[in-house]
């Protein structure tokens, strides 16, 4: 038994495994991780190269739609509605409020049947499952990154300049992207067992679109509702990022921290519940 | 210590029933979601077999008697629902061929995703790139989308891909079964080269001409349960000498129950030369007779094809009276190449145009020559040539 852990210490080569009664034994959530590293990184190459595979504007479609949404909705409230952009240029306002969401709501709205349709390999092939949605939100990352470019050019343009808050933009973005991880992988895992939630998700991406200060300002919230803002992290990710990148202020960094905190934990928490139904994934597929 | 390198102990696999509604239930983590279905089919049942290090074992049985649930069960892709399936070392799970394959990305890409997912490090994939393609033997089409290709070169991509796997364990589902026989050929030389290189194989197939080739030991499973294990050709041959019994079986309404049954055919020896006798005896319990009845006796290629075939002398007579018969048969098999054969003994009832069949057995029979070169087909040609070399003629070029 000594020598099977020896061999086993060797990163899957002679590696024991045992699956019995309707479970199997696992690895340890960082060991996991670590073993997976590899393939999620071949995955989301994979993912990135075939999202525009044939398309004619390719990858500017990652800008092309937050443009459409600032166009028409930014429109309607900067343009009829006046609403207030914190005394700042509607433009660069709303942007910085349109990066995070298009993040947000590009990768779970393609996540949530991502597993469902890695079934044909699923069921050929062991890898620890969340490699399937975290593959797509690596791959959207780059678009994250995309657009936060963007949003830098917005704002010189609009002769905003910049300021040393803008490296907050790091942590804000990391925080968003823990988030979504932990939502894309809990939402593709159960999707598997009860399909309804294909229907959901969307469902739930207008919702949040509305609720999130994202075209309007986070002042429209009457102020005992403000705390909605503050358990919201794709708010405080809006927020956050209009601070920074506009407002040239540091952002909440309490406020940043605890949801980043918490996103990492919820990231932990859905990986051990896919390595917890893992077992059953491929029957009730 | 050779321990096993993978172990099923008293495995069972239960399926639920019918179509699935949304399985709240099952999305529970923990004991939970792990309930098993009260009403279930039962895919494996208390199966248990080891694999020794090194060691190629096939997995044979009719469809649907658990084979491809054993080698998912092995490729912990799906767990079992009592009992404990153990591996040691890497898995490697070749159940499909180009598994993962995206039609829209170019071969390249495809071999770089498809040999990540079957657990290839970037680092091996770089190492293995060139001799992958050249294995496939499609160079030139290495930035074209997969979606242009055809079916062979996916397969051969595929199993290019497969073949280059650096693992300790091996799980191979009918992948030689497509393709071409060149294909065939090579990827049976691949799986020779793993053995050496000391991987351990577990070969699901329906061929049963490979089987003894290849495998060192047999497994066949039936309903779900492992039936019978060990050599291979005994295996494969008890297998064969069943197979028209168990099938028929099922498929008779009672009513209709034959009362005629062969209950063995043995053969003077295994193999026969070419243009040797092959000697065979049959035994056949006649206990109800049927009119219009008679044993036909056919030699089958391993690819299916009918070499040859005649009917038994003197059985219609005697099949007409119930008892036991006892028959013996020398027959000159002349002109049959080298290879792999069936003899198919049937008994035959003639009803109107059609013969249908009562009762059949087969039996695996080896024709070997000591002619080594070449033979392609069923009909062993053997020529005798005279080349001569004669200078061009002076009537053509004036």
């Amino acid at each position: 038994m000594s020598e099977a852990v020896d061999l086993a210490s060797k990163d899957g080569a002679g590696a024991v495994r045992t699956a019995a009664d309707g479970r199997w034994e696992h690895d340890r959530i960082g060991r996991r991780v670590r073993l997976a590293l590899p393939l999620l990184a071949a995955w989301a190459k994979k993912e990135y190269n075939i999202r525009y595979r044939q398309s004619l504007l390719g990858i500017a479609w990652s800008v092309i739609q937050p443009l459409a949404i600032l166009a028409i909705f930014g429109g309607i409230m900067a343009g009829v509605l006046h609403v207030s952009s914190d005394g700042k240029p509607y433009i660069s306002f709303a942007w910085a409020g349109l990066v995070p969401w298009t993040f947000v709501s590009s990768v779970l709205l393609i996540t949530v049947q991502s597993l469902i349709g890695a079934m044909p390999v699923a069921g050929k092939v062991y890898f620890p499952r969340e490699i399937v949605p975290l593959a797509q939100v690596c791959a959207f990352a780059i678009d994250l990154l995309i657009g936060t470019s963007i949003l830098i050019v917005i704002v010189l343009a609009q002769g905003l300049g910049l300021s040393v808050t803008i490296f907050a933009l790091v942590p804000v973005d990391l925080m968003i992207i823990a988030w979504v991880a932990a939502f894309a992988t809990f939402s593709a895992t159960v999707a598997v067992f009860i399909r309804d939630l294909r229907f959901v998700v969307p469902l739930l991406m207008q919702l949040l679109f509305i609720g999130t200060p994202i075209m309007y300002s986070a002042t429209l919230f009457p102020a005992r509702f403000r705390w909605i803002n503050d358990i919201n992290p794709l708010a405080v990710a809006v927020t956050s990022t209009r601070r920074v990148a506009v407002l040239h202020a540091w952002p909440q960094w309490d406020l940043l921290l605890a949801q980043a905190a918490v996103a990492v934990a919820a990231l932990w928490l859905a990986i051990s519940y896919v390595r917890a139904v893992e077992p059953r994934l491929v029957d009730v597929a | 210590m050779s321990e096993a390198v993978i172990a099923f102990d008293a495995v069972s696999k239960v399926y639920r029933r019918g179509a699935e509604r949304a399985n709240l239930r099952a999305a529970l983590p923990g004991r939970l979601g792990r309930r098993t279905p009260a009403e279930g089919f039962w895919a494996l049942r208390d199966v248990s077999f080891q694999v020794a290090p090194g060691e190629i074992v096939g997995v044979i049985g009719p469809n649907g008697a658990g084979k491809s649930t054993t080698l998912k069960l092995a490729a912990r892709v799906i767990a079992p629902t009592s009992g404990r399936v153990t591996t040691r070392g890497r898995v490697a799970s070749l159940i499909e061929l180009g598994v993962g394959f995206q039609p829209d990305l170019t071969g390249a890409e495809n071999v770089r995703f498809s040999a990540a997912v079957l657990g290839m490090s970037r680092s091996e994939v770089a190492r293995h790139y060139d001799a992958i393609v050249e294995f496939a033997g499609i160079e030139s089409f290495m930035d074209t989308p997969v979606k242009r290709y055809s079916s062979g070169m996916m397969a051969r991509l595929g199993f290019a891909i497969a073949s280059h796997l650096d693992a300790e364990i091996i799980l191979v589902d009918e992948v030689l079964s497509v393709g071409d026989a060149e294909f065939q050929r090579r990827g049976f030389e691949r799986m020779r080269l793993l053995r050496e290189q000391g991987a351990t194989l577990l070969f699901v197939t329906h061929n049963l001409i490979l089987v003894p080739e290849i495998c060192q030991r047999v497994v066949r499973l039936e309903h779900g349960s492992v039936v019978d294990e060990g050599d291979p050709r005994l295996v494969v041959d008890r297998y064969l000498a069943g197979v028209g019994t168990s099938a028929a079986r099922d498929q008779t309404p009672a009513s209709e129950r034959r009362h005629i049954r062969i209950r063995g055919v043995e053969l003077a020896a295994p193999a026969i030369r070419s243009n040797g006798r092959l000697g065979l005896s049959l035994t056949v319990d006649v206990e109800d007779p049927l009119p219009d009845t008679r044993i036909v006796l056919v030699l089958q290629t391993a690819n299916g094809f009918r070499a040859g075939g005649c009917d038994v002398d003197g059985s219609a007579e005697a099949l007409s009276h119930p008892g036991t018969l006892r028959i013996e048969g020398d027959l000159p098999v002349v002109g049959a190449a080298p290879g792999s054969y069936r003899v198919l003994v049937t008994v035959v009832q003639q009803a109107g145009e059609a013969p249908l069949e009562v009762h059949q057995v087969g039996v695996q029979l080896e024709v070997i020559s000591d002619d080594d070169r070449p033979q392609y087909g069923a009909v062993h040609l053997d020529g005798a040539w005279r080349i001569s070399a004669s200078a061009p003629s002076q009537d053509a070029l004036s």
